[in-house]
């Protein structure tokens, strides 16, 4: 980042989780998304949307650390958070939770011992206290009983719910969701946007999700934006519900009958 | 010849209707209809157009070629700003027509021409620079993790290290048994041969003794856990790559090469030289089972004899050898799997370059510690 940007940094809000300052997304050359502006406040259920491959993903990576964004910055409060260096990174890293697409459960491990690991690498509770703390987190997610499973032993729907016991193992301030309820069934997804509710109003977490679920984006989300693959950019943000009423039309769509599908992609 | 496509122009509308048997199948060649399509596609540039109209008049079943070849007229028809009229097709084929065009082809970037012989040579040449800074950045990080580890600011799991002296050491007990065994033979048989002529057999003992705990010892060992466990480490670091379970270590600010890099090296460069020790001990069995059985020679003769010409220096230089290969294994597996393509086919691929650089590596440093022994006087 140059000095003339660095000068140009945003206004960050005071009670801001996550901003994200002009970025752009991009694989070498090609650029996926570009010019992203928006903030996630404290508490917030943020949503981000758009059609299947417009880059939903990718961006998810930027946010919580993973791919640095070509072009600008994503602070964490007020503090820039590419800017900054690799430890600072890793330390606002362990403070956020991730549940991956797939999962991405530690194939060599048992369910809760891929909940332990964090909890093993970060505090000197003892054994059995971390046994005990992730069998609690493995049957809030309703995988009580599988703990000394394989993650080939399971299925695809508890691989996820197994992601999510895993990323709350450390108990962070802010969680990432990428299409968390794609491949539950109704009743389960419908648990897990309980879940999530519940996590923000007693813990008072950030939850950060990709999703095409329009039940779950009415039933939970207060803040989104919309990723549009044609024109690369964002075309809309705000609380989905102002958007059903005052967004653009290809939003509206999305929201109303498009549930992601039929976008180009 | 039966043609494909029958045009005809009316009133600024282009009617291109598939008559015959005009099906997949059918009697018309492949190359008759692209030759066809041509002369349509060359139809489209006819003064006064406005739009075109596919009709399909005698068609009694689903041609997915057809469509194929109408999809293409119909996006060269919207480029010059003719309208598509699609409706006359039967079979519900128009409606998948709309579908196919209603979105544009998108610039995705697409894939680069496959390279020629010469760019192909000259890409890999140019690509040289580019690995050795990865190589060292590798190297760099490998260092780094080390140092944090050493400072207390990192932790190895113990487990992964158990995991790793098992994988190289327990676990790979037996094939080193055997090879190490079937080599001090064959290398007491081949020397027998040469020394019978002077009547000096006794000293197979020294030269099988001497070799294996110098230099083939660790070499042999080297090469079989490279095929071993070099590979398993790249194969297994890559699906990880592949299953986003490294992206899952990083997501809680664990850094890969602390947790995954560094319990590999160590426990590699603890384990190899212990390994080697066991496959001399092998080797010289061997050895002596060829002297005692097929040449006659009393063990206690052969066994005098094998010791006598060991010096501590030699066990030194085979567990130097040993060290080495122990790195260079370890380095070049997790290199490889750290920098696997998310894919299944480049795990495979990951796995035979690991063990592929592995084995050179070791005859490469093999050499260069040779010389260098020999230069000063070792
Ligand atoms: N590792 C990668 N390398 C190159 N291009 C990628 C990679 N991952 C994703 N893409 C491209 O980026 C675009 C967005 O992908 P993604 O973020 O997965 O979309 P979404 O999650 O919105 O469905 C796609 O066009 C995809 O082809
Ligand atoms: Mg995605």
């Amino acid at each position: 980042m140059s000095l003339a940007e660095r000068r140009n940094a945003p206004q960050i809000a005071p009670d801001a989780a996550v901003t994200a300052a002009g970025v752009t997304v991009a694989y070498g050359t090609r650029v996926i998304q570009r010019g992203l502006d928006f903030t996630v406040h404290k508490g917030d259920i943020f949503i981000i949307m758009g059609g299947s491959g417009c880059g939903k993903s990718s961006l998810l990576r930027v946010l919580m650390g993973l791919v640095p964004p070509a072009q600008g910055t994503v602070y964490y409060g007020n503090r820039d958070f590419w800017g900054g260096d690799s430890a600072e990174r890793d330390a606002v890293m362990r403070r956020t939770g991730v549940m991956f697409q797939s999962g991405a459960l530690w194939s060599s491990r048992t369910l809760a011992e891929n909940v332990a690991l964090p909890l093993e690498y970060y505090t000197d509770l003892s054994p059995a206290s971390i046994r005990d703390i992730a069998r609690f987190k493995l049957a809030q997610v309703g995988l009580a009983g599988f703990e000394d499973f394989y993650p080939s032993e399971i299925s695809g729907g508890m691989k996820k719910r197994a992601g999510l016991a895993r990323a709350l193992a450390l108990d962070p301030e802010i969680v990432y969701f990428d299409e968390p309820s794609a491949g539950l069934d109704p009743v389960s997804a419908a648990r897990l946007d309980e879940l999530l509710l519940q996590l923000r109003d007693t813990l008072g977490m950030t939850v950060i999700v990709v999703t095409h679920e329009l039940a779950s984006i009415f039933a939970i989300a207060n803040n989104s934006v919309f990723l549009d693959a044609k024109t690369k950019t964002m075309t809309a943000r705000g609380d989905p519900h102002d958007l059903l009423r005052h967004g653009p039309e290809e939003v509206v769509e999305f929201l109303t009958r498009g549930k992601g599908r039929g976008s180009a992609s | 010849m039966d043609p494909a496509f029958a045009i005809a122009a009316e009133q600024g509308v282009l009617i291109v209707s598939a008559s015959g048997e005009n099906r997949t199948g059918g009697a018309l060649s492949d190359r008759a209809r692209a030759g066809n399509t041509a002369k349509v596609l060359k139809s489209l540039d006819a003064p006064g157009l406005t739009a075109v109209r596919f009709l399909a008049p005698g068609l009694d079943a689903w041609d997915p070629l057809l469509l194929a070849r109408l999809l293409s007229v119909a996006r060269e028809a919207e480029a010059r700003g003719l309208s598509v009229d699609a409706s006359g097709l039967p079979h519900g084929m128009g409606r998948v027509l709309d579908m196919a065009l209603a979105v544009p082809p998108q610039n995705a970037g697409g894939r680069a021409e496959e390279p020629g012989f010469l760019e192909t040579v000259g890409e890999k040449a140019l690509a040289w620079p580019k690995i050795a800074s990865a190589v060292l950045d590798f190297l760099g990080a490998i260092t780094q993790s080390l140092a944090r580890l050493l400072a207390g600011r990192a932790s190895v799991s113990s487990r992964d290290v158990w995991a790793v002296f098992r994988e190289c050491g327990v676990d790979a007990l037996p094939i080193v048994t055997l090879t190490s065994l079937l080599l001090g033979l064959i290398l007491a048989f081949v020397s027998s041969m040469q020394l019978k002529l002077f009547g000096a057999e006794v000293y197979v003992a020294s030269l099988v003794s001497v070799s294996m705990v110098r230099v083939m010892g660790p070499v042999l060992t080297g090469i079989v856990l490279a095929g071993r466990t070099g590979a398993s480490f790249a194969a297994v670091i890559g699906s990880m790559q592949v299953n986003e379970e490294v992206d899952a270590l990083q997501s809680f600010g664990i850094r890969p090469v602390d947790f995954l890099v560094l319990p590999r090296v160590l426990g590699m460069v603890l384990m190899t030289p212990l390994l080697t020790v066991y496959a001399d001990v092998a080797g010289i069995s061997g050895g002596f089972l060829v002297g005692a059985l097929m040449l006659d020679i009393a063990p206690a003769v052969y066994i005098e004899n094998a010791l006598s010409f060991l010096s501590l220096s030699y066990l030194w230089i085979g567990l130097f050898h040993a060290l080495v290969f122990g790195f260079i294994i370890s380095f070049a597996g997790c290199y490889e799997g750290m920098n696997c393509e998310r894919n299944a086919a480049a795990v495979g691929r990951a796995a035979t370059a690991a063990v592929v650089n592995s084995i050179v590596g070791i005859i490469v440093a093999t050499s260069i510690i040779t010389v260098i022994l020999t230069e000063i006087g070792l």
